[in-house]
């Protein structure tokens, strides 16, 4: 997340094929983001500039309200109505995407950049089982026959740690526990192979096992499938254990940024101090040692 | 946190009982797509007994999917049990009947979805405080709202002009604004950052202690549980596999699930400290519509026995207020995990 290097204008296509990791991917500049159309209203998102590079693992942390979730919104084009962005640049594989028409920004969403969102709930839609909703997302940009589209579909639900996809494919979304809709957001984001996936506080409702088993498909994906990962969490644990770099929001503004090493261990704003310190606070004596447990 | 958790033995000087289920049993049929299709049922709860006394937190730990909030909605009177029965309050109310009279308030999983989209703020957590005078209710509203750290003027919002960890903290508030005798907490500060639940737990703490608040608190985050509970149930695919008093949910868990739930927390990055291989138990996770005919959780057992296949265990006292559902208690241990001193384990 050093300064940008000259970004790549050449057309889009070209940009994907001859990709490296360590390329620039994602490029904010200057962004600012209000709720409202008062002259005197806050910015939520306050002149945001960084930079994500192909291949990494960057987690986003910052203290509730404090515009991470209107950050993913603005990068995906999903802003509310009463959001506006007031002034910015974002680019993704060197695309301006605040330029796109609707067009091209409906391809773009969900095959180049996907999210998890944060409330699943209000996300899935009630009438359809997740079935459906799932083979929906890859019937819209592939044809394939109904009996390739199941077995997808429950491939997808048993990599998020869904061992019963036969019944719960055929389940509305009020039918699933609030972890398993968290997963099924998860593995809907993941369906397309996405070049860049944001996934906001997608581990809220796992338990520690499968969250484990989450971390390990989201690594796994960014070091074999060549996805780059902007993981929004308030969990330092999960960043931890998942992100290379780390990005600090306060008051809509990113007032910290660099290696996880660096940031998690030498913390230089008072507020990722404070984090950590609680968050180390509640850390009891129990550390057993890693010993692999395999049935 | 207060240093002295274990509640007291003796029978007479006890606080009364708030929340009483007794073999409760929540089973939701699955649609056939033919008559020729059986009926089939998915287990969500299956024979949970629990008790919890005014003054106390129960803890609820387990996998996702298997029965939380299930029981959480069994407890609020949301549903009712298949069988079995749930009780609350004093006078030992089934739950059903006593929803919607304030004895009970919730935190649900999804709070966004928890709050009535045309309802402002003020109005959401004034709702939940019936038959007060118009001053004192706008005082203890102000007063709710800004005790979960939001300032006034987040009362004239509506709930889809707040942040996720903004509508967290509003349920909040409204749960703990008319001072009920029992609150189920589900996953009630996971979208909130570090500080933040230290000062929400602070303010439940402050609550109990005051009230006599007793909780139910769910969560995936095995720190905060320990730090509120008096008690810890550990379930497994609809049934209560463990429930340890809150010391021995530290080092001396017994049943092998609890063992390795409690060892996968994640560890945070330290200085020079990489982060490490943690424990991940494998297997296929059990179907909860054809749960496994003995011991639940033998198909990922790691030190499964033939027994444990055919017999299923059945919840035993291992010692005064720990219980466990298990064959082989205490025999699981990993390398580094101090054992108990469980005392007697249970007969088997
Ligand atoms: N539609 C809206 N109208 C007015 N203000 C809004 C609206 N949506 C969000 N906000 C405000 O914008 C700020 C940023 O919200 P955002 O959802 O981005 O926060 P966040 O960092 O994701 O927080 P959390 O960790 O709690 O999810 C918050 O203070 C919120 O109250
Ligand atoms: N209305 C329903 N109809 C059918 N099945 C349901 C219904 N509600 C819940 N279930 C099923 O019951 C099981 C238990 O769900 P529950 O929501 O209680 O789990 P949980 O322990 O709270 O999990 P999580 O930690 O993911 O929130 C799951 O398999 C779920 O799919
Ligand atoms: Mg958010
Ligand atoms: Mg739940």
């Amino acid at each position: 997340m050093a300064d940008a290097p000259p970004v790549d204008r050449s057309l889009t296509g070209a940009v994907h094929a001859a990709a490296l990791p360590g390329d620039p991917l994602l490029v904010v500049d200057g962004l600012s983001v209000h709720y409202g159309t008062s002259k005197a209203s806050k910015a939520a998102v306050d002149d945001v500039s960084f930079t994500i590079s192909r291949g990494d693992r960057v987690g986003l942390v910052g203290e509730s309200g404090s515009g991470k979730s209107t950050l993913a919104s603005a990068i995906l084009r999903i802003l509310p109505a009463a959001a506006t962005v007031r002034s910015g640049r974002i680019e993704l594989g060197g695309e301006d995407l605040l330029a796109l028409k609707p067009a091209a920004l409906r391809s773009i969403r969900s095959t180049r950049v996907a999210r998890v969102p944060q409330d699943p709930l209000g996300s899935l839609n009630p009438v359809f089982t997740i079935g459906r909703q799932l083979s929906d997302v890859v019937t819209a940009h592939r044809r394939i026959g109904r009996r390739e589209r199941t077995t997808l579909v429950e491939e997808a639900l048993r990599q998020v740690g869904i061992g019963d996809a036969a019944v719960k494919r055929r389940s509305y979304p009020h039918e699933l526990s609030g972890g398993m809709r968290q997963r099924v957001m998860i593995a809907m984001a993941l369906l397309n192979h996405p070049d860049l996936l944001i996934a906001d506080e997608p581990t809220t409702a796992l338990d520690v096992t499968v969250q484990a088993q989450v971390v390990e498909l989201l690594r796994e994906r960014v070091d074999k499938s060549a996805m780059t990962l902007l993981l929004i969490s308030h969990d330092i644990g999960v960043i931890s254990e998942l992100c290379t770099k780390v990005m600090v929001m306060y008051g809509g503004r990113v007032v910290e940024q660099g290696a996880a090493a660096d940031v998690l261990v030498r913390p230089s704003h008072p507020y990722t101090r404070s984090l950590l310190d609680a968050a180390r606070g509640k850390v009891t004596a129990y550390a057993p040692d890693p010993t692999e447990v395999v049935s | 946190m207060t240093d002295d958790r274990t509640p007291p033995t003796a029978q007479g000087d006890e606080p009364e009982i708030v929340l009483d289920v007794q073999d409760a049993v929540r089973h939701y049929p699955l649609r056939r797509r033919s008559l020729r299709e059986p009926r089939r049922s998915v287990h969500a709860v299956d024979g949970v007994s629990v008790r919890l006394r005014s003054g106390r937190t129960l803890g609820i730990v387990g996998e996702s999917g298997c029965g939380k909030s299930t029981l959480g909605r069994l407890i609020t009177g949301l549903e009712t049990p298949t069988s079995g029965a749930v009780r609350v309050g004093a006078n030992g109310t089934p739950a059903a009947a006593a929803s919607g009279r304030g004895t009970v308030q919730a935190v649900f999983q999804d709070p966004a979805s928890a709050l009535d989209p045309r309802m402002m703020v003020r109005q959401s957590v004034a709702e939940a405080l019936g038959g007060v005078g118009r001053d004192e209710r706008d005082r203890r509203v102000d007063e709710a709202i800004a005790a979960v750290g939001l300032t006034p003027d987040f009362g004239s919002r509506y709930p889809h002009e707040l942040s996720g960890g903004q509508q967290q903290r509003v349920c909040i508030a409204r749960a703990i604004v008319g001072e009920p005798d029992l609150i189920l907490l589900d996953e009630a500060v996971s979208s909130l950052d570090a500080s933040l639940q230290a000062q929400i737990l602070d303010l439940l703490e402050r609550l109990q202690r005051d009230t006599g608040t007793a909780y139910v608190f769910i969560s995936h985050d095995l720190r905060a549980v320990r730090q509120v509970s008096h008690s810890v149930a550990v379930m497994y695919l609809g049934q209560v596999v463990e429930q340890a008093p809150a010391e021995a949910f530290d080092r001396g868990l017994l049943h092998p699930y609890a063992v390795a739930l409690r060892s996968t927390e994640p560890r945070i990055l330290d200085d020079g400290v990489e982060p490490v291989e943690r424990v991940v138990l494998r297997g296929e996770p059990p179907s909860a519509v054809a749960p496994p005919a003995g011991c639940r959780f033998a198909p990922r057992c790691p030190i499964v026995e033939d027994h444990c296949r055919r017999v299923a265990p059945d919840l035993v006292e291992a010692t005064p207020g720990h219980l466990v559902r298990c064959h082989r208690p205490g025999d699981l241990t990993l390398s580094g995990v101090a054992r108990a001193d469980a005392g007697t384990p249970a007969e088997v």
